[in-house]
């Protein structure tokens, strides 16, 4: 049956093109899904077999060099839970079933409305009005039709949070205002998940890794008092490209600790003020 | 000889930057509060204030030559 899957893998791939792509035989989007049908299983374990065969999903292959294999594969294992699909969550859902991250769970509460076409992906004329985390899943499926997609359309509270994010591999707090990334963390530590938050205001922007253990930063900076939970950014206003940005470091950071690839923004705080291009790294250990 | 930070006031703190913020002179032993306080920063929206990229606390007292970084609280997403 293996050898049946290898054999029908190596026949459905053919030889790519581009002299440093390693491996170089790739295999096409429509001979996943042929072959994940015939053999009865899903289109990620049908990417994992080509790859474990040395057989690159074409829409990976560029991702190949600055990952291999080996990495794709744990991209493709691995399942990641999105908290917020608005301005941070689009782009991060985006970029990571792009990249091949093999099962998200997507969770909003929220419809999408007017004001969120300056900046969140997902909001279009079209989906005006509909859940974010749904509308999401829409379009994500056609970027990528092997991920794992599935979606919740409520907002993270204290006593969903638990059964929602079990089982993930990766968190990403992609939050708007201060109130629930405090106890998104705490549910993290509980559940022993590392998270990668990212919070903006006006044209800053931080983004950090939390491992379980570490101390984070909202539990820090949240409000002690009884006010609306919101940070600066209701002053200062949210526009696109840095939200672009720190999704694109959030997701970056996501795909480093899931390949265990480089160094983390563990216990670090990566700042930007792209009004005066300052980019600096602060230790919040 | 006259002592001086580097200091950045990031999101709605950037208002109170004061006209040369690479070279703001501060007295020896002064605290990132005194120094926050000349500039009208209020204290209660400071959330995060790093001395040469190292987290600390508003009473850290500065001796010049260092790099201070302050952010309010940034929840936006």
């Amino acid at each position: 049956m293996m050898a049946d899957l290898s054999q029908s893998l190596v026949y459905a791939s053919y030889q790519g093109t581009h002299p440093q792509t390693d491996p170089r035989r790739l295999i096409k989007d429509r001979e996943i899904g042929r072959i994940a049908e015939e053999f009865g299983i899903s289109r990620i374990e049908a990417e994992i077999a080509a790859l474990e065969a040395e057989i690159a999903p074409a829409r990976y292959v560029r991702n190949m060099a600055a990952l291999d294999c080996k990495d794709q594969i744990r991209l493709l294992k691995s399942r990641a839970a999105i908290i917020g699909l608005g301005g941070l969550g689009g782009y991060v859902a985006q970029t990571l079933a792009r990249s091949g991250v093999g099962s998200l769970v997507l969770v909003d509460g929220d419809v999408f409305e007017q004001t969120n076409l300056n900046r969140q992906a997902f909001s279009t004329i079209r989906t005006l009005g509909e859940n974010k985390a749904e509308a999401a899943l829409e379009k994500i499926r056609k970027m990528n039709p092997s991920v794992n997609l599935e979606w919740e359309g409520v907002f993270l509270d204290k006593d969903n949070a638990e059964a929602i994010l079990q089982g993930a591999d990766l968190i990403m707090d992609c939050l708007g205002g201060l109130d629930n990334r405090v106890l998104l963390q705490q549910t993290a530590r509980d559940l022993e998940i590392p998270l990668i938050s990212a919070a903006l205001a006006g044209f800053t922007g931080h983004v950090t890794v939390v491992f379980p253990g570490d101390q984070g930063l909202f539990p820090v900076i949240g409000r002690e008092d009884d006010s609306s939970g919101e940070g600066v950014e209701t002053d200062l206003g949210c526009p696109c490209p840095p939200v672009m940005l720190a999704a694109s470091i959030q997701c970056s950071e996501a795909v480093k600790v899931l390949t265990r690839k480089g160094q983390a923004l563990q216990n670090k705080l990566l700042a930007f003020d792209l009004l005066d291009n300052t980019f600096q790294v602060f230790d919040l250990s | 000889m006259s002592l001086e930070i580097q200091l950045k006031l990031f999101a709605t703190l950037a208002k109170y930057t004061p006209p040369d913020p690479d070279h703001f002179p501060i007295q020896e032993g002064e605290t990132a509060a005194q120094v926050l306080e000349r500039l009208n920063v209020p204290l209660k929206e400071v959330k995060l204030v790093f001395i040469d990229g190292v987290r600390k606390d508003l009473n850290w007292a500065l001796t010049g030559g260092e790099r201070v970084g302050i952010f309010p609280p940034v929840g936006g997403g």
